[in-house]
């Protein structure tokens, strides 16, 4: 919840005096100031809900220190200058401004400013197993002329979601920006090399074309072609991008290597050029001319790419145009395997050009119906995705289409925990019940993502802490007639906490029965006593608003009152627990069971004996009449005997 | 069987040879002790009456009337016998207005309760009842004010 002393993250104070830096995407950056440590200068940037903060970004403070890159130091809620709650990611404030492409700098500069600073960076994310993934010149920063660059802020958003596809390898290039992954550090060295291009020509290369014409070109004559374009270069620089722009990402020289030019420049990888069709074939009206051309256009165009794979068109100008009946004949089998597999149309369409293109391409990303993603990247592209995009990825994970990306020969063997991962996926995205389906993937798949739930009242809820002092702040305007909790909460939970919580949540149908409601109120009670042992008093009002703390199925009215004023008590102290425990009395249940149950004995009882008195009416009267008469009887019989008994006397 | 049911049954029912033998009786009792009989005639007289109108099986009121009637007789009667029993003693007991008076005041008394006795102890009894139908409605009202008794059987 965002404190509201104006601190940001628990320790740290926007200061107003001070500027923070322009960022890449439209993210707002402030200065900040520890109030630990007052001289450390930092930055908190403000994340936005569809761009999930970077999981991995505490492993940057660990271990060896990371020069010439500014670092992630915290996270947390917190409030703008404006008041308004939000999400930052704290770090270290670069030096300066942003290097930009104001003017051409000279090979030594950039060598010595640029090259050597961030290759030294590079060197030490790699060693624990990070990447930047945002290298670009509007993300390096510099004091002033001629002092050493650093790498800017890389953690506030998904891995290369912000960069511009020039500066991707093509693999990368063509996903969703959110979908690019974690990659590896060849990326990153892939994008310092067009950074070092762009920084020596003063602008970027290729700005003329588009995207999707970018990629082509990159893929028609590989990437230190089509971007250097012939360009005149001095020659360390030109040597230094030919390795460090090479398509496969082991031919590119390690960040340690780079630190190194002279050593750098001298590495040849001997790595040959695409082969090159003589009679190019059409696919969805592109010409293509070689093999990763052709895996681009199937991923492009699916549904005509499965026609041709599936008529062994594309078997066919493999063998005999582009000369490469082994990389045909690997389609032909590829092709065949998946029919045989049996599967319904869709779905075999889908993994038939999957295992194609991966086959044809072992750099291609996963494609799926036009869409390209890689694998650690679902989860981000799942945030704020559109319905299309949101459907096709729904049925990436159900068509269990990473297992077969990876099994199609896909040589990436960071990706390989995901086969495991890929079963989790799947059984969060089958799982009934609000907690479950596409919302619990997204969470899942994405532990800093935001709770999306408009309960909070725009209250940014990362972790499982933060949700139920949220709640609480957020239950003064709610509408308190529905129960604070929907499908993103009960998602939410179910990602974010372990053990029997997350199976209490995962288990809940609804939210409308007697039962569910009961198991809500438990939930939250035990979510208060683990995660906030502090009063919730709005949360509490709420709950027994909103009919979820309900004294329905007890049957007594006393008990009933009793029980309300201790809920009313509880509630204004703001102790869930004891309301849950107030209500699931298995013993005072049973009690007030069997109660009602003699009650209900003993109106019946009441009710028959009514109704005999009203029946009885008639006999009563002709009962009183008889009576009446033997009386008289009687007396007039004593009076007969008592004159007998006096006449024997006398 | 009900009450109606059970005094209908007894109305249907024939009178038989009692009715008879009270016949001989009273034919016996007139031929050869005619003063008895006429003092005993006179002053149970309400009492023929009261057999004469009443309807019904019971004849309660006709029972009443002449057993507080014979109560009073019994002594006139008694002192008849004492006499000798000659119809001169019957006329002077039966010119005693005293007699008459005590003899047809107790069948008229007996008459009188028969009418008011009845609805006296159906009114008392009704009181009763109503009270307690009264406390068992105030504690059916309790019950539901307590209870809750939705989906119960």
């Amino acid at each position: 919840m965002a404190d509201e002393d104006g601190l940001v993250a628990t320790y740290y104070r926007i200061d107003p005096s001070r500027a923070g830096p322009v960022l890449q995407g439209g993210f707002c950056a402030y200065a900040v100031t520890d109030r630990r440590d007052p001289h450390q200068k930092l930055i908190a940037i403000e994340t936005k809900p569809e761009f999930p903060v970077r999981p991995r970004i505490t492993l940057a403070r660990s271990g060896v220190p990371v020069p010439h890159a500014v670092l992630p130091v915290d996270y947390g809620p917190g409030r703008d200058p404006s008041g308004q709650p939000g999400w930052y990611a704290v770090g270290e404030a670069p030096s300066g401004t942003a290097l930009g492409l104001a003017k051409p700098l000279r090979e030594a500069e950039v060598i010595a400013c640029v090259l050597m600073p961030a290759a030294a960076a590079l060197a030490a994310m790699a060693e624990r197993g990070l990447t930047h993934r945002a290298i670009n010149p509007d993300n390096l920063f510099r004091a002033a002329p001629r002092e050493m660059s650093m790498l800017g802020p890389f953690w506030a958003a998904p891995p290369g979601s912000l960069q511009p596809a020039i500066y991707e390898p093509p693999y990368m290039a063509r996903c969703l920006p959110k979908a690019r992954g974690e990659g590896c550090i060849a990326d990153d060295v892939y994008a310092l090399g067009v950074t070092l291009l762009a920084l020596v020509l003063g602008r970027v290369p290729l700005a003329e074309l588009d995207e999707a014409a970018v990629i082509r070109r990159k893929l028609e004559v590989g990437s230190f072609a089509a971007l250097t374009a012939d360009a005149p270069l001095p020659p360390l620089i030109a040597d230094l991008l030919r390795g460090m722009l090479a398509e496969d990402p082991d031919h590119r020289p390690s960040p340690a290597l780079l630190s190194r030019p002279e050593q750098a420049r001298a590495r040849r990888v001997a790595a040959r050029p695409p082969r090159r069709a003589q009679v190019p074939l059409d696919v969805g009206g592109t010409k293509i001319w070689s093999a990763r051309e052709l895996a681009l256009a199937l991923g492009l165009y699916p549904e005509r790419g499965y026609l041709m794979l599936k008529s062994g068109e594309v078997e066919r100008w493999l063998r005999r145009f582009l000369g490469d009946p082994q990389l045909g004949m690997r389609v032909e089998e590829v092709t065949r395997k998946t029919e045989t597999a049996g599967s319904d149309d869709g779905r075999l369409a889908g993994l038939t050009v999957l295992r194609c293109v991966a086959a044809i391409d072992p750099l291609a990303p996963l494609v799926w119906r036009g869409l390209a993603v890689q694998p650690d990247g679902i989860g981000p592209a799942l945030a704020g995705a559109s319905t299309e995009a949101m459907i096709a990825l729904q049925e990436i994970i159900g068509a269990d289409a990473v297992t077969h990306f990876l099994a199609a020969g896909h040589g990436r063997r960071d990706m390989a925990g995901l086969r495991d991962d890929q079963r989790d996926w799947r059984a969060w995205l089958a799982a009934k019940g609000p907690a479950g389906g596409v919302k619990r993937l997204a969470y899942g798949m994405n532990p800093m993502m935001a709770c999306g739930s408009p309960l909070l009242g725009g209250r940014p809820v990362v972790r499982a802490a933060d949700l139920l002092p949220a709640l609480d702040a957020a239950a003064a305007e709610a509408d308190r007639a529905r129960p604070p909790i929907d499908a993103h909460v009960a998602a939410f939970i179910a990602a974010r906490v372990d053990g029997a919580l997350a199976g209490d949540v995962t288990q809940l149908t609804s939210f409308a029965g007697s039962d569910e409601r009961m198991s809500v109120l438990q939930l939250f009670g035990r979510l208060q006593a683990r995660l906030h042992p502090g009063p919730l008093p709005g949360l509490a009002g709420w709950l027994l608003s909103s009919g979820l703390a309900s004294l329905e199925g007890w049957k007594s009215h006393k008990t009933r009152a009793m029980l309300q004023d201790r809920l009313l008590q509880a509630a204004s102290l703001g102790t869930i627990p004891a309301m849950a425990e107030l209500l699931d009395n298995e013993e005072a249940r049973a009690a007030d069971q069997k109660g009602a149950e003699a009650a209900a004995a003993r109106v019946r009882a009441l009710e028959q004996a009514l109704q005999g008195i009203t029946d009885d009416a008639p006999r009563r009267a002709e009962a009183a009449h008889l009576l009446g008469y033997e009386l008289i009887t009687a007396a007039g019989l004593v009076g007969s005997l008592g004159a007998i008994v006096t006449l024997a006397m006398r | 069987m009900s009450v109606t049911a059970a005094k209908k049954a007894v109305e249907a029912r024939p009178r038989q040879s009692t009715f008879w033998v009270q016949g001989a009786i009273c034919g016996a009792l007139l031929a050869f002790a005619t003063p008895t009989a006429l003092l005993i005639g006179i002053l149970l007289a309400p009492a023929l009456a009261t057999a004469a109108v009443e309807q019904g099986p019971s004849r309660g009121t006709t029972r009443a009337v002449a057993l507080c009637g014979a109560a009073a007789t019994l002594s006139p009667a008694w002192r008849l016998w004492m006499q000798g029993g000659q119809m001169g003693a019957a006329l002077d007991l039966l010119s005693d207005p005293l007699t008459i008076v005590l003899a047809w005041g107790a069948g008229a008394c007996a008459w009188a309760a028969c009418q008011v006795l009845p609805a006296i102890v159906a009114g008392v009894w009704n009181v009763r009842e109503a009270s307690r139908a009264k406390a068992i409605e105030t504690e059916l009202i309790r019950c539901r004010e307590d209870w809750d008794f939705v989906g119960e059987g």
